[in-house]
Parts: structure tokens; C-alpha cells; sequence
């Protein structure tokens, strides 16, 4: 298990991320290996009247391997990325390894949720539901 | 005991451009071998397959995705993290490949490319017969 939100290496990927935003302002590309991506999934959180939205990037993620958890105000999300297939029968050799796979998770805090209602929109393409969205009362 | 090689071109080539506000970034990649191809997997949250162009030019590969349209600038933001990207990303290919062939395919946010080798190149067993 690797979660992020408890990273013992937070402060090196803090002075990633500082000499990250120095190379975007020189205009020199963000590398592959970017910190600042290490924050996965990442989320953005905006809310418009009285709706606050939630969205995470996870790609390499099926539906089934993402866990939504809501406890007063704390949505948990957890995704499952899976290696790749284990290929040496195939004689598939690996020439480049970047993306991460395992266990993720964000603990993220919404501004008040109304009446426990908690809405999860999935884009059309996916229709089948996550595994688990539990909402426990705060 | 294939040498087979793959790299990224020089990173000068691959400098974040602005596009109206569009940005495009360097998107993740693994990159598998067998005796038939390479397997290129990115990571491309947020496109769609429209928006992918894949082109061989004088043996370099280029894997290219526009933003998708939409700003989304309006909104309140508690937490941003993310925003509509572009990705970009060359690669030399200093084997032949069989440009025609190649297999591109996008699901769950990452885009599969599947680059046949050219025929010369593919692993042969050989038989050896007794004399």
C-alpha cells in the first residue's frame, strides 16, 4: 500500500515540486518523472451554488478498482492501478517504465454537504457503478 | 540481444508551447518489446480519441493529443490540480517499422499504440538440419 496522503518522502516531492515551478518558468518542459504528477489521482474541487464537485484524473484505472468513501465532510478515494499483465511468457521486454501502478488514495475535504447527498456522475462511456459509495452519517 | 533502441528525441524539442490557453505536457509512458512490436502506453487523461494524431516522420514517432474544448476557468475552485492539457511526445525510432500497421487504441484515459516491427526485422527461429 502507498498512500499518498501519508508519503514519508512528502518533503522531497515538496523540493521536486520547487525546482518543477523553476523549470516551467525557464519554459523548459516538465519531465516525464514530474513530482508535481505524484499526487495521483489528482482532484479538482469546485462548487457552484449549492453543489460541490468532485473530479479525478485516473487514467489505467477501470471502474471497478475505484472506491469512493464519504464521512461528513471527508470523501475518500481510493483507486487500484493495476500492473501491467506479467508478459515473460510473451518474451515481452519492458524499454521504459514510467507510469506507477498499486494502491492510491486521497482524503479530501468538501465544503458542507447538505442532507448527506453525495451525487457521482461517471462519464456516459462507463456505465456499470463503482464498488462501493457509502455515505456514513457525520 | 536484439540492440534494439528506443529514445526520446531531444528535450529542446519537446519545450511546453502555449496554444491560446492550451498547454501541452510530456505524458507518461511505458514502452514494452516483443518479437512482433512495440507497445507504447500513455497516460492521457482527458482526451479523446479524436484529438490524437500518431505520425512517423523520418523515423521519429510523434504522439500528440490536443486539449479537450471546454474552459473551465469560470468555475470556483476549492482545489485545482489538474486542467485541460495537450500531450506531446517524440520518440526516435532507430528500427524500421511497419508504419501502416500500427495500432492505436484509447480507453480508461491512456492510449495504447501497438507499432509493428517492419518484417526484417521480426525474430526468426531458424532450423538447422543435420548434413
Amino acid at each position: 500500500m502507498w498512500s499518498l496522503t501519508t508519503n514519508p518522502w512528502s518533503p522531497l516531492f515538496q523540493l521536486q515540486s520547487d525546482l518543477n515551478d523553476v523549470f516551467d518558468r525557464s519554459g523548459i518542459a516538465s519531465a516525464p518523472w514530474d513530482f508535481d504528477q505524484a499526487a495521483y489521482p489528482t482532484v479538482n474541487i469546485w462548487q457552484d451554488g449549492d453543489n460541490a464537485y468532485l473530479q479525478a484524473q485516473v487514467p489505467g484505472v477501470s471502474l471497478e478498482h475505484i472506491e469512493v468513501l464519504v464521512t461528513g465532510k471527508q470523501v475518500s478515494l481510493k483507486v487500484h492501478r493495476k500492473a501491467p499483465a506479467d508478459d515473460t511468457a510473451k518474451h515481452r521486454t519492458w524499454l521504459r517504465q514510467e507510469r506507477a501502478t498499486g494502491d492510491f488514495s486521497r482524503l479530501l475535504e468538501l465544503p458542507g454537504l447538505k442532507a448527506g447527498v453525495l451525487t457521482v456522475t461517471l462519464p456516459k462511456a462507463e456505465a456499470s457503478k463503482p464498488r462501493r459509495i457509502k455515505l456514513l452519517a457525520s | 540481444m536484439t540492440a534494439v533502441d528506443i529514445e526520446k528525441t531531444n528535450p529542446a524539442q519537446n519545450q511546453v508551447e502555449r496554444l491560446s490557453d492550451a498547454q501541452f505536457i510530456t505524458p507518461a509512458v511505458d514502452i514494452a518489446e516483443d518479437a512482433e512490436a512495440f507497445i507504447f502506453s500513455f497516460d492521457m487523461p482527458g482526451v479523446q480519441s479524436q484529438d490524437v494524431d500518431v505520425n512517423i516522420e523520418n523515423g521519429v514517432l510523434l504522439v500528440e493529443a490536443r486539449p479537450g474544448a471546454g474552459n473551465q476557468d469560470d468555475r470556483t475552485y476549492l482545489l485545482r490540480e489538474h486542467r485541460p492539457v495537450g500531450y506531446r511526445r517524440n520518440f526516435t525510432l532507430n528500427v524500421p517499422v511497419a508504419v501502416d500497421a500500427i495500432h492505436a487504441e484509447l480507453k480508461n484515459g491512456e492510449l495504447m499504440l501497438r507499432v509493428p516491427k517492419a518484417e526484417s526485422l521480426k525474430a526468426r527461429k531458424i532450423a538447422v538440419k543435420t548434413a
